[in-house]
């Protein structure tokens, strides 16, 4: 599903440059669940950021299905990213102005779904995640807990086919962080890829293949 | 659509959740669009709005045109009149209309009218229908078939409070009877004069078609083109037409004579166009400004809402959707300044009006019509698109990976911050140029107040009497009469003195003539002598406070039947007699070669006196005894020991004893009449005050927001220096140097602008250059001060930064 070649990532600094990312070639499977995971500054969330392209700086290659999207313009990166992928953060990012049942149905607006249809999935999914007492509130009403419920709910209501989640229980407690990880299991059950960004083991052990990462470079 | 509603709703409710910015902004645009649809509402009554009449822009008037009598135009002559109309290659149809006032009696005090009398082809050619019975006919304009009048919409509500039964009743004007056959509607003007009270019909003698009163130009001409026939072409059958009369007639017209046709809808504008253009281009100025101060307000929010940003763009939000909503919620606030703008406007156009007095065209609706709110809506629309423009970009160069990283955290950045710089120095720049704008009308004003007017202005009454035809036949009685007026007023308790002019200074009426000057050889192809022609009482020049400079006043001594004599300005002698004594010397109005020449001698030399403005050109001034010559009338002036218009009631008590039935007309101070000579400058330099005081206010507001933005920007840096010993002055400086630079960028960038700006009020301007060094150099210091004070509060603010705080957010 996913092939990486040879990726890199730099900033310029000075008359020289600093590499966030060195050579990363992976390969990932459709239905894997892997975990990134490294020290602070590894260069995991850039990573996530990059195969989820939110960041289109960097060179190599980066195959997506039959795309080659390191030959892709900008705006058909955009386009791809609309078709494949669901993001979700560890501080939540939910939208502070909508309410619960809006940010759901935002996402669905971004891709043109009619108005009617996209009422039917915010509905069921707001029933499947069970918060349908909670659509009219805002996200400032929510525990941390639900704020990343409605996170997770809000990055697969267009049921993309790859979920990146970069650290997504940590702002939460155990209990929660526990919920949210049962979650991404039955959703990679379903079908769906994921890959994660966590310093946690607990939570890697619900993927399967772990990836390390140190200084940039892949060193497992 | 669906999709841009969820925006506007989106944007509705992001704006509400920030009220303090939704406020500062929706008033600072209120106040840009408001100033423009204000100013922009008059642009429209005078320059754009068709003429009230039937296809306007088929009608022309025709003006006399001397151009080396500085450009004058005078109206047309009876003879005039007769040859242009009968140009029926060049006009279907043309009228004229002569402006006079009559004495209305019968109805208890008697009253000063202003009646038109018009052209039998008058209201044919206008095409407007009368609101009440009907318009005058052609075959009225004869003698008999001439006394009947058609009243406009305002005098019949004030006269006859709306009442048709108005129709068919009687008027007497000066002592004669005449019939009311009809009523014109509200929305009718007369184009030449907005005082107009009644229209009666013009009857020519055949006299005053005699080649000999070519050059009598009283009569304002209507007409309306042929089909097919444009003003061009008007233009040069007409030029054609004067070169043949001015051959024919070279006693009558000047070398250079000639006739000027003028689409009447650009002659309703002329003398306003330039300066209205002037103001809207201010107020232009003035929303650039305030979509920059805005503009600057929507970076720094946005700055503030990159994480917001940035999640939209992970949830699929394409980078046109984006902008879109951004776009979306510029031009929601925008539109709401306008409706704020809108509302401003409603409040402001009244009293923008007021302010111009009776300055703009008698034609002119100025009011909130569709267009204007048209106009409002544009202007906002692309106020909103061009305010939000700056943020839509600065968004797009958003590193979407870093904001989410932050956390929600305000992301600055190097280009937004050198953005919101940049905006500042052009709002500083745009602030300085208006502002030199205003300082050059400020000192053109002072320098017009200042003008000597050639006598003493204070503690003057003035007013006019009109003596009616069939009370007063001929001239002797009429001149006895008003003589006897003149006499009565100096017997009057609390009057000092006074004298009768036929055209009061300032009075707004004048009457020019060419003469000829004994032994004076008028250099080829030049028109000869001429210049303003009055006739005073012997104690005009006393009543006024004019210098008597040589010779002496007149006295009772001259009058009919004495030798002719005049009384010259100072102008007259520095042109025709500027190293001779000029008493004895004579003048006439005779052609030289005529065969027998009556001969006018030179008695004495007065200052010049100001006549149509303080800061009109000169033209030369002969006086003439009232006694030796008959008027129907005269302009008094009273100077009164105390409050002017205190004296009213006794001076009109002493017109009365002379005849009960004479209305005083016209009354006023001539302090009000040279304060109402300065409307229009008055108008445009408060105007251009208000607007860049204004925009100072925004430059500075802009500033200030930037100074505190990069304080905030600074803090660390500045703890950092604080910590390491720098003391309260060093920072102090260090940011108003910052402020400084940014302010000097913008004086520079705005002193181009204002060279090369200012040359369009060039005519605007008295007494200076468009490019006065001192103007430029005051406004250049003052604006830099304002900088300095709007750079000192975050300055300050700056001294006070804890260096452990500072340090520990970072």
């Amino acid at each position: 599903m996913i092939a990486l070649r040879n990726l890199e990532k730099a900033y310029p600094q000075g008359g020289g440059k600093v590499y966030v990312l060195r050579q990363i070639s992976l390969e990932l499977k459709q239905g894997e669940f892997v975990t990134i995971m490294g020290p602070s500054g590894a260069g995991k969330s850039t990573l996530l950021a990059i195969l989820g392209m939110l960041d289109g700086e960097w060179t190599g290659e980066y195959r997506l299905f039959e795309h080659v999207v390191h030959k892709m313009k900008p705006k058909d990166r955009v386009a791809l990213h609309k078709q494949y992928v669901g993001f979700v953060f560890q501080q939540y990012h939910l939208l502070d102005d909508l309410t619960v049942a809006e940010n759901l149905d935002i996402p669905l607006s971004y891709r043109d779904v009619k108005k009617a249809e996209r009422q039917a999935i915010v509905a069921d999914t707001l029933d499947r995640f069970g918060m349908v007492a909670k659509k009219d509130l805002y996200p400032r009403q929510l525990s941390g807990g639900q704020q990343q419920l409605v996170a997770v709910a809000r990055a697969v209501i267009h049921k993309p086919s790859l979920l990146l989640a970069d650290e997504p229980t940590g702002n939460l407690h155990s209990e929660q962080g526990r919920e949210i990880m049962e979650l991404f299991k039955r959703l990679n059950a379903g079908g769906t890829t994921i890959v994660q960004v966590t310093h946690s083991e607990t939570n890697a052990a619900y993927g399967g293949r772990v990836v390390q990462l140190k200084d940039g470079w892949v060193v497992k | 659509m669906e999709a841009l509603l969820q925006d506007i709703r989106h944007a509705g409710r992001a704006l509400l959740k920030t009220p303090g910015f939704t406020l500062v902004a929706v008033v600072t645009l209120a106040l840009g669009i408001g100033a423009n649809t204000a100013i922009f509402s008059v642009v429209n009554g005078v320059l754009l709005a068709p003429l009230p009449y039937r296809e306007p822009d088929r009608l022309v008037t025709v003006n006399h045109y001397y151009p080396s009598l500085n450009n004058m135009r005078a109206p047309v002559s009876v003879p005039g009149f007769r040859d242009y109309s009968a140009r029926t290659d060049v006009f279907a149809s043309a009228a004229v209309e002569n402006s006079i006032a009559m004495n209305l009696t019968g109805g208890g005090e008697p009253e000063r009218v202003n009646v038109s009398k018009v052209s039998g082809q008058y209201f044919s050619l206008l095409g407007v229908p009368s609101a009440v019975g009907r318009v005058l006919q052609p075959d009225e304009a004869e003698a008999g078939k001439d006394h009947v009048v058609v009243l406009t919409w305002g005098f019949w509500q004030s006269h006859f409070g709306g009442d048709r039964g108005a129709v068919g009743r009687k008027l007497t004007l000066d002592n004669q009877d005449y019939q009311i056959v009809g009523v014109m509607p509200a929305s009718f003007r007369d184009f030449f004069s907005r005082r107009t009270d009644l229209f009666m019909p013009i009857v020519f003698t055949p006299d005053q078609f005699a080649d000999s009163r070519r050059t009598r130009e009283f009569l304002p001409f209507i007409g309306r083109l042929a089909p097919g026939i444009t003003v061009d072409h008007a233009q040069s059958t007409l030029h054609t037409l004067a070169v043949q009369l001015r051959t024919t007639y070279t006693q009558s017209y000047a070398p250079d004579w000639d006739l000027k046709v003028t689409a009447l809808a650009d002659e309703a504008s002329r003398g306003v166009r330039s300066g209205l253009l002037v103001l809207l281009g201010a107020v232009a100025f003035v929303l650039l400004i305030a979509c920059a101060n805005v503009a600057n307000l929507q970076l720094a929010r946005t700055a503030a809402r990159s994480r917001d940003i940035a999640v939209r763009v992970a949830l699929g939000a394409s980078p046109r959707r984006l902008m879109r909503y951004l776009l979306t919620e510029s031009v929601v606030l925008a539109l709401t300044g306008g409706a704020v703008g809108v509302v401003l406007a409603l409040w402001g156009v009244p009293a923008l009006l007021s302010l111009n007095g009776g300055n703009l065209p008698a034609t002119a609706h100025i009011g909130l019509d569709i267009r204007v709110l048209w106009f409002a809506l544009l202007v906002s629309l692309g106020t909103g698109l061009l305010f939000g423009l700056a943020p839509a970009l600065q968004m797009a160069r958003t590193d979407l990976h870093e904001s989410l990283k932050e956390g929600g955290r305000s992301v600055g950045h190097r280009s937004s911050l050198a953005l919101r710089r940049g905006l500042v120095i052009s709002t500083v720049a745009l602030a300085l140029t208006l502002l030199i704008g205003a300082g050059l009308l400020i000192r053109s004003f002072a320098r017009v107040v200042a003008v000597d007017p050639g006598f003493r202005p204070d503690h003057l009454l003035v007013f006019n009497v009109s003596l009616p035809e069939a009370k007063y036949p001929n001239d002797t009685v009429r001149d006895q009469v008003l003589l006897r007026i003149n006499d009565v007023l100096n017997n009057t308790p609390g009057v000092v003195s006074a004298g009768g002019t036929s055209n009061i200074p300032f009075g707004g009426n004048w009457s020019t003539s060419s003469f000829n000057v004994e032994g004076y050889q008028v250099p080829t192809n030049t028109p000869g002598p001429w210049g303003d022609v009055r006739l005073v009482t012997p104690t005009f020049f006393a009543t006024m406070r004019a210098p008597l400079l040589a010779g002496r006043q007149f006295t009772a001594a001259d009058r009919a039947g004495a030798p002719a004599v005049c009384i010259v300005d100072e102008e007259m002698v520095r042109r025709y007699w500027p190293h001779t004594d000029p008493i004895g010397k004579r003048i006439t109005f005779n052609n030289l070669t005529d065969s027998s020449i009556q001969w006018i001698q030179v008695v004495g030399v007065v200052g010049h006196l100001a006549h149509e403005g303080l800061d009109a050109q000169k033209r030369v001034q002969v006086y003439f005894s009232l006694a030796q010559r008959g008027m129907p009338f005269l302009g008094y002036a009273v100077r009164t020991a105390g409050d002017p218009l205190a004296a009213l009631g006794s001076v009109r008590a002493a017109v009365r004893s002379v005849d009960p039935d004479l209305p005083l007309a016209n009354v006023s101070t001539m302090d009000r009449l040279i304060e109402s000579s300065t409307g229009q400058r008055r108008f445009a330099m408060i105007l251009l005050i208000g607007f860049s005081m204004l925009a100072m206010t925004l430059a500075s507001i802009g500033l200030y927001g930037v100074m505190s933005y990069t304080v905030s920007q600074r803090a660390r840096e500045l703890g950092v220096r604080l910590a390491l010993g720098a003391d309260t002055r060093e920072v102090l400086g260090l940011v108003l140097a910052q402020g400084l630079r940014l302010a000097l960028a913008g004086v520079v960038i705005g002193l181009l602008a204002a060279f090369a700006v200012t040359r369009v009020m060039k005519n605007m301007l008295f007494g200076l250059s468009s490019t006065d060094p001192l103007t430029f150099v005051a406004i250049s210091l003052l604006l830099v001060a304002v900088a300095l004070v709007a750079s000192y509060l975050p300055a300050l603010r700056a001294t006070r930064v804890d260096p452990v705080v500072a340090l520990r957010t970072e």
